[in-house]
């Protein structure tokens, strides 16, 4: 079992450091591409520029290489225009057949489902099996206290269950070394860590709780029964339970009706009294009557003035959409209170990166990066008025005042999954240690005499 | 055929005694029911928000048609003043680029309800507009990210998983149990041999199981309408039910084999499980990942890079590019304007054109790409009964990828019938226009009030009609049978050694 267990970690360990590998590579060299593209794009009206804009991709981290969490589900680049917040496009998913997906293999699935399996095919006869042969009043009577051999033999299940996971810790070693990528964490060892422990915290969770009830029943048979229930429900049902029930939490938008609402709203013309207000003002601070005369440039003003009113409306649209999936997470999380796979699913997606929460966190930056490109373009537009009827242009110099999209994850201790996840899954830990006490004692006791 | 009714009889009855029996397959009932309510939901979500757009695209085409008719009576009037032709519905170019809203909807199937599939992840309807395919293509419906990412509770999640599991389980003690208690040896003075007695417990276990799974299944579907009660409808759960009896065929070759091998219970619960593991989870995953090996898809990243070449590559080459089109449709030419003077709005689809037309290469490059990976797939899945059901399920269902190929392939065909509509509408427009102009929108110009001859996407019969499972189902029963062989060979092997078998235990 431990043998074919870690045969299947080796594989999703590969298999996944490849794709990750081959990903960031993809990302890195298109992402070079875009920033030569936008330099040498010429001279042109900055406008022009704005609207030809510029492709950001998202960054990966190589904890991804373990735990991919939703990266396939959303898409990695979106294109920054003049006047519009697009939507990210090309997921992965879309171009595959789905013939794994339920069941797919990476090392987060083999840490979260098919290491407890292990450990509970290694551990469920720890104590049942010596019940059932009768050979545990033989073991009572060397003295050997019973909370001892317990941790000794779960100390030794946490090993061979950890032992499944060194192939991801390889794979994602290799990953680092063969890329040196720069780091989208301002806190990667303290993801590291958090992750790390998360894992440890789990497997020690399914030790615990094999060895409590081995202890517990009366037989092998019904140990494993009990075990697989527990495991079956765990890992496989509660964690599409989970966010299947979290969809009552809060209702999203279809996307046809999110795109409706949006460019209706768009489309309403802002407040032209209040147009007429500033363009007044405007003249009279510089006492002129036309706005040919005005040493700035209107149509700079008039373009800032537009990207203003649709900022508005893209935040209030997608905060709204995003507090809706907020909402379904934490709804999701809940089940972490029951499910330990669960609670260290969302951790682990939480340190990798790779959760809707660190998505939309990259959305965000995305969407701030595009403000700033426009925001350089129309402040160009509005200090060098147009001369002679031509159009003002800009050129390289201009182009490279928008600095390379650097994007960095935010620290994790603003992250909820920390709390959301992680304190279901230390309380679930102290839960089976206080079933282990106490199936202990009441073997000591004789129950199991 | 006595022995083995007396065994049946007693074995069922056993069954029906064990508490554990009666809990394991309560349980799986329960959540294959809730895998139904959620392959419902979903299939209800999908045909909703594709009448939303169906009704959106019905009211736009009447307020377009209202707005022209209201447009042309009195363009003078006052409210018009402000009207832009770009944002116009009574303006071809407005309409072309801007305005004219036009979905194509994927037919859903009567079996919708019976595997989610691929239907979360690949839209139930695009959005077709005449310039490109981008915004079918890259469509996607509204869902959490975690939602798609841990996979679908429906139906076939678990028929194609936990059903296993429960099989598995059921078998555990078939033969085991009575090699454990000796009461093989009883058994086999009165005639009974050891693979007639594990052939029987084994079916009449997996058989019984599985019929009470189907029936209730399937009259749970009928009598809550989740498939209707038509003759498509009917189709569908009889496909379902046969897909369903053919994957719990094989499992039960499984457990016969298991049975054959192992001693104890204790040996053949390890064994079960690596053979779920093997199974469920090795063989698809590596299948999936001979596939992408094999034939990998180019990376969507080098796909935008490509784009954003070939645009600027046609951008760089706007005026030879304008020359060539009205070389190719000299009836479109424009008697007196010189072609660097043609509006660019009159010459944007010839751009979009020449734009496909440098991207034909990368764009056949990740459909044969596809193709590769899916013949890979169709025919290594003969070899995993767990590809073959889901492929199965998903087909009856109509949420494959492969359906969902041909209703883009049919989107594809709409968008250029719609293009060149537009063609035509803007090129005769521009041509009216240079004949006598006119400041602002007019019908001796880019005036425009033919919305009604827009062409309108209607999904073909291929796309709409019942999706038929192939014949590669087969090969699950062809497996169970083998399985079995395996089995009987093992049993007869005279020095056929029982993994587990205990060790003498020393005095």
């Amino acid at each position: 079992m431990l043998l074919l267990g870690v045969l299947i970690a080796s594989t999703a360990a590969i298999t996944t450091a490849i794709e990750v590998k081959g990903t960031l590579a993809a990302r890195a060299a298109s992402q070079d591409a875009e920033r030569s593209r936008w330099l040498s794009q010429g001279k042109k009206n900055p406008h022009s520029a704005a609207h030809y804009g510029v492709y950001v991709f998202k960054p990966l981290s190589t904890l991804a290489a373990v735990d991919p969490g939703v990266e396939k589900y959303v898409g990695s680049s979106v294109w920054l225009e003049a006047h519009k917040q697009n939507e990210f496009v090309y997921r992965a998913s879309q171009d595959e057949s789905g013939a794994a997906r339920q069941l797919l293999l990476t090392p987060a699935f083999t840490l979260q489902v098919l290491a407890p399996l292990a450990i509970i095919f290694l551990g469920f006869g720890v104590f049942a099996g010596e019940r059932e042969r009768g050979t545990l009043r033989s073991l009572l009577m060397t003295g050997a206290p019973l909370s001892a051999v317990a941790t000794a033999r779960g100390a030794v299940l946490l090993c061979l269950g950890l032992a499944l996971a060194l192939p991801s810790v390889l794979a994602v070693a290799a990953t680092q070394l063969a890329f040196d990528t720069t780091s989208p964490f301002v806190d990667g060892g303290v993801r590291v860590a958090v992750f790390a422990l998360g894992y440890v915290l789990y497997l020690a969770l399914w030790c615990v709780t094999t060895v409590a009830v081995s202890a517990s029943v009366s037989n092998l048979r019904s140990a494993l029964a009990v075990l697989i229930v527990a495991w079956a429900a765990s890992a496989l049902i509660l964690p599409r339970v989970a966010i299947e029930l979290a969809q009552s939490a809060a209702t999203l938008p279809s996307t046809q009706a999110f795109r409706e609402a949006l460019e209706t709203e768009l489309g309403e013309p802002h407040d032209p009294a209040e147009e007429a207000r500033e363009k007044a003002a405007l003249l009279k601070l510089y006492g002129v009557t036309d706005i040919k005369d005005l040493p700035v440039n209107w149509s700079g003003i008039s373009l800032a003035r537009g990207e203003a009113h649709g900022d508005q409306i893209f935040d209030k649209h997608y905060r709204a959409l995003f507090s809706a999936m907020d909402a379904q997470s934490r709804a999701a999380a809940t089940l972490s209170w029951l499910s330990p796979t669960v609670a260290v699913a969302g951790l682990s997606s939480a340190a990798a990166a790779t959760n809707t929460t660190h998505h939309v966190q990259y959305v965000n930056a995305a969407e701030a990066q595009r403000r700033v490109i426009q925001k350089t373009m129309n402040d160009f537009i509005t200090v060098n008025p147009d001369k002679e009827g031509k159009r003002v242009e800009g050129e390289r110099s201009l182009w490279s005042q928008v600095a390379p999209f650097q994007f960095r994850f935010e620290p994790l201790q603003h992250e909820p999954a920390l709390v959301r996840n992680g304190l279901p899954l230390l309380a679930l830990l102290i839960a089976s240690i206080a079933f282990l006490i106490v199936s202990i004692r009441r073997l000591r006791v004789g129950g199991a005499l | 055929m006595n022995h083995a009714f007396w065994i049946a009889w007693y074995d069922l009855k056993n069954q029906l005694r064990e508490r554990g029996t009666l809990l394991l397959m309560a349980a799986v009932l329960t959540l294959a029911l809730f895998g139904l309510h959620q392959g419902a939901k979903q299939a209800t979500a999908s045909a909703t928000s594709a009448q939303a757009a169906q009704a959106q695209e019905a009211a736009a085409l009447a307020r377009a048609q209202a707005y022209a008719t209201q447009f042309f009576a009195d363009p003078t009037k006052p409210e018009h003043a402000e009207a832009k032709w770009w944002r116009s519905t009574a303006d071809i170019r407005g309409y072309t680029f801007r305005e004219h809203l036009a979905f194509a909807v994927k037919p859903s199937l009567a079996g919708a309800v019976l595997a989610i599939g691929q239907s979360d992840v690949l839209p139930a309807y695009v959005r077709v507009k005449a310039e490109s395919m981008d915004s079918a293509r890259t469509q996607y419906e509204i869902e959490h990210p975690a939602r798609l990412a841990s996979g679908r509770f429906d139906l076939s999640f678990v028929v194609l998983y936990i059903w296993p599991l429960a099989l598995l389980t059921l078998c555990l003690s078939a033969l085991t149990h009575d090699r454990e208690t000796q009461r093989i040896k009883t058994l086999a003075i009165q005639g009974v041999g050891e693979l007639q007695l594990l052939t029987t417990q084994v079916v009449t276990r997996t058989a019984s199981a599985s019929l009470v799974l189907v029936s209730v299944v399937a009259l749970s579907a009928l009598a809550t309408g989740a498939v209707p009660t038509n003759a498509d409808g009917a189709k569908a759960l009889l496909g379902w039910v046969l897909v369903t009896l053919a994957y719990s065929a094989f499992w039960a070759g499984v457990c016969v084999l298991i049975g054959a091998l192992c001693k104890t219970r204790s040996t053949a619960a390890f064994a079960a499980f690596g053979a779920w593991l093997v199974l469920v989870v090795l063989l698809p995953n590596v299948i999936a990942a001979a596939a992408t090996t094999l034939a990998p898809v180019p990376s969507r990243e080098a796909y935008i890079v490509a784009s954003r070449d070939a645009a600027d590559a046609v951008n760089a080459d706007r005026q030879n590019l304008v020359a060539r089109f009205y070389d190719q449709h000299p009836e479109w030419r424009l008697e007196k304007t010189a072609l660097d003077k043609v509006s660019p709005t009159v010459t944007r689809l010839a751009r979009a054109i020449e734009l496909e037309r440098k991207l034909a290469a990368v764009d056949a490059s990740f459909v044969t790409a596809r193709q590769n990976q899916l013949r890979f797939m169709d025919s290594a899945s003969v070899v995993s009964p767990v590809n073959l059901a889901q492929h199965a399920f998903s087909t009856l269902a109509g949420n494959d990828l492969m359906r969902h190929d041909a209703f883009m392939a049919q989107v594809r065909g709409y968008q250029v019938k719609l293009r060149d509509f537009f063609q035509a509408e803007l090129q005769l427009a521009a041509k009216r226009d240079e004949a006598a102009p006119c400041p602002t929108t007019c019908l001796a110009g880019f005036g425009f009030t033919g919305h009604h001859r827009v062409p309108r996407f209607v999904a073909s019969d291929a796309v709409r009609s019942f999706a038929k499972i192939n014949f590669d189902v087969l090969w699950m029963i062809g497996w169970g049978v083998l399985m079995f062989v395996g089995a009987a060979v093992a049993l007869r092997m005279p020095s056929q050694k029982n993994f587990g078998a205990p060790k003498p235990v020393p005095a």
